[in-house]
């Protein structure tokens, strides 16, 4: 009795949905057939700039990551995603509203390895991003609408880590409704290039976060411009004077 | 002078100011076509559609029935103009080679123009290189010296071989109008043939065309574990009542996925949408693809650089679900258009439409836009989001007919709610384009604004409101 608990308990980490009552020999079989997942192997590239603030140097295949703070929260998962889709890989935009993909192009995504996917109501959006994971590398989604419920957002990341297949939720706000591997608080700083009625955009700095349970330790921040005002994407490591929006 | 095959649009619309320009839509066009492929029917079964509004067939048989080729294309053109009902004309071309025959008939001189057999060289050796239709080779040929059909059919075959490969060699048989039936191909045995049978049967395209990219993806790979790719496949098309309808189409290169989709899905808008006679009396419950001229799969090897990865194929997969799940304008594939505006820049098409791994090229197209607001780009965009923009008074900023400010603005609201303070603009930058067309033109004055939050905004006036489009 007390053995066949211990195997329920275990099959319910092997699988994550809740199924009672898997034989111990189907187990192994399980364990056998189940994709073997190599932590090195499994990194996904990010550009060099942000190499410090992540744990690993990369973005590891089967994290859910969230991040939020505004507009410009977007330019960085772009900035983030780059060069994954330049290597070959695949992003999928599901329920992005209004998505700027020549700001995403401008930061050096290649476009034509997007795919922007809308879900046209709550009934079919985890069953979109069901069919996704393990298909595309990364999947980037607007906070979905509707609250999902939890045991929902837990099978989707189980099978996230299975399939290596990395979610990206982009927020407004702190609250996700999901226990994230990496999260990155994304703060605007200042805006170079405008003055009051002459200039234009030309540099967006940007204070950045990043935490979450994979980070070993305390929040790593970093300052970045995205782009700068020589239009490249660059870490700005020493704590700058902080420069007027009027250059 | 008039509007040829080949002219820009603002070129066509020079020549011809009231032209009225449409999308080209080859579903009407697979449709349109349909009667006149059944009229040619009658005369032959062994017709082949290329795309809609071409059908090639061998005219051995049906000339020495019908009392040689003059006098069956004669009858042909008949037959054809009675479906066509004076709408448009139908040009007839016999020749040796299916390449040499579509050029004859799109010599255009009044009847059907026959090549004698063995002439086709002959005729083909005047006609300028670019007839070939190929801009990479022929590009090459041209600077080599080679201006004309004859010129590239008097290289010795191997040769052309030796230096541009397999491709080189095809267009080498076009060329000198031996390209009836290309050495390398082979028959497939009869075991590659795909079938689905729908339960129920369906009665709508997209549905059908969905059941047919399914279908095209299992052939696809059934042929690449050959190494193979097919030239010509024929569709059979089957209704709940065993109406039966089958087509052949074949494809100069190798058909791909997505243009064996396409050529079910206009079969099949012909076929249902035919008249009353023709059309199926039930849904469609049986189609079959069954391929024909196998080809070696030159093009299929997975790429090292480039070329379609496993990748690609496995965000193929995805969007052949997606389709299912959400519809097919729901999955989209971004494409880079240039434009003056964010919203101009990017276009999103289908993503069941096109080819997922083959469309890095047409990415690096940049032309300059004059009056395009330089990057950064803004990361949200807004269609028809109203603000209100304020100067220090708060009376509402305006802009003249001149491109002049009335007041520099000092507040902004977006959600009519809460007002922020401006703390840095520039603008107006005027945008005024496609004057000449009266749905599409605009006339903006564009600003970007950073409010006391440290957001950027990009803000356009348009006949006196402000409207927000995107921010940064």
């Amino acid at each position: 009795m007390k053995f066949a608990q211990a195997g329920v308990a275990e099959s319910e980490q092997v699988f994550d949905t809740g199924v009672m009552g898997v034989p111990a020999e189907l187990q192994e079989q399980v364990q056998r057939v189940a994709p073997v997942v190599l932590a090195a192997e499994q990194l996904l590239p990010v550009p060099e700039i942000f190499h410090p603030v992540l744990p690993s140097g990369g973005l590891q295949r089967g994290w859910t990551t969230r991040v939020y703070g505004g507009p410009s929260a977007r330019a960085l998962a772009w900035a983030l995603l780059s060069n994954i889709t330049t290597t070959g890989g695949w992003v999928a935009a599901v329920d992005v509203p209004g998505i700027g993909l020549s700001a995403a192009r401008e930061v050096g995504v290649a476009i034509e390895r997007v795919l922007v996917v809308t879900s046209p109501d709550a009934s079919t959006w985890s069953a979109t991003i069901g069919a996704l994971i393990g298909s595309v590398d990364v999947i980037v989604f607007g906070a979905p609408r509707h609250r999902v419920q939890p045991s929902e957002y837990r099978r989707m990341s189980s099978r996230c880590r299975e399939r290596g297949t990395v979610m990206v939720e982009l927020g407004s706000s702190g609250e996700g409704q999901l226990q994230y591997d990496l999260a990155f608080s994304v703060d605007p700083v200042e805006w170079q290039g405008l003055g009051r009625g002459y200039g234009r955009l030309q540099a967006r700095g940007l204070d950045v976060s990043v935490s979450g349970r994979r980070t070993k330790g305390p929040a790593r921040n970093a300052r970045f411009e995205l782009p700068a005002i020589d239009g490249r994407l660059r870490r700005v490591d020493q704590a700058r004077p902080n420069l007027s929006a009027v250059s | 002078m008039g509007v040829v095959r080949g002219i820009r649009r603002r070129e066509a619309q020079g020549r011809c100011p009231d032209i009225l320009i449409a999308e080209r839509d080859l579903a009407g066009e697979a449709r349109a076509f349909e009667a006149v492929a059944a009229a040619i029917e009658a005369f032959t079964p062994r017709i082949e559609l290329t795309q809609p509004g071409t059908c090639v067939f061998p005219t051995v048989g049906p000339s020495r029935y019908f009392g040689g080729d003059a006098s069956l294309a004669e009858q042909i053109l008949e037959a054809v103009d009675t479906v066509l009902a004076g709408q448009t004309e139908c040009h007839i071309g016999i020749a040796d080679g299916v390449f040499a025959a579509r050029l004859a008939a799109r010599m255009r001189r009044g009847g059907p123009c026959i090549i004698a057999p063995g002439g086709s060289t002959e005729f083909l050796a005047p006609l300028p290189i670019t007839t070939l239709e190929q801009p990479e080779l022929t590009n090459v040929l041209w600077r080599l010296g080679l201006r004309t059909l004859g010129d590239f059919a008097a290289l010795d075959p191997s040769d052309v071989l030796g230096r541009f490969a397999r491709e080189g060699l095809q267009a080498h048989h076009r060329a000198s109008g031996t390209d009836d039936r290309l050495a390398d191909v082979t028959d497939p045995p009869p075991d590659m043939a795909v079938s689905l049978s729908l339960e129920p049967p369906v009665e709508r395209i997209d549905q059908a065309a969905f059941a047919a990219r399914q279908l095209a993806l299992e052939l696809d790979a059934k042929l690449q574990r050959r190494g193979a790719a097919c030239s010509r496949v024929t569709i059979e098309a089957e209704s709940e009542h065993g109406e039966r309808f089958i087509r052949g189409w074949r494809h100069e290169g190798a058909l791909s996925v997505a243009a064996m989709t396409d050529r079910v899905r206009w079969q099949l808008d012909g076929w249902l949408n035919a008249s009353p006679n023709v059309r199926p009396s039930g849904g469609l419950s049986l189609l079959v693809l069954r391929p024909e001229n196998l080809i070696p799969a030159a093009g299929r090897q997975l790429g090292f650089w480039g070329g379609e990865t496993e990748a690609d194929q496995r965000a193929g997969r995805a969007v052949a679900r997606l389709e299912a799940l959400v519809g097919a304008d729901n999955v989209q594939v971004a494409e880079w258009r240039g434009g003056r505006e964010p919203d101009d820049m990017i276009r999103l098409l289908p993503a069941g439409t096109v080819e997922l791994s083959d469309r890095q090229l047409s990415i690096f197209d940049e032309r300059p836009w004059p009056g395009q607001l330089p990057a950064p780009s803004p990361v949200e965009l807004f269609a028809e989001h109203a603000i209100q923009v304020v100067d220090a008074d708060g009376t509402a900023v305006t802009v003249s007919g001149r491109g002049k400010i009335s007041a520099p603005p000092a507040q902004v609201c977006l959600d009519g709610r809460t007002w922020r303070t401006v703390v840095s603009w520039a603008g107006p930058w005027l945008l005024d384009e496609r004057w000449w067309d009266q749905e599409r033109f605009r006339r903006r004055a564009r600003f970007q604004l950073v409010d006391d939050e440290g957001n950027a905004l990009l803000a356009y006036i348009q006949k006196g409101h402000w409207w927000l489009a995107g921010t940064y």
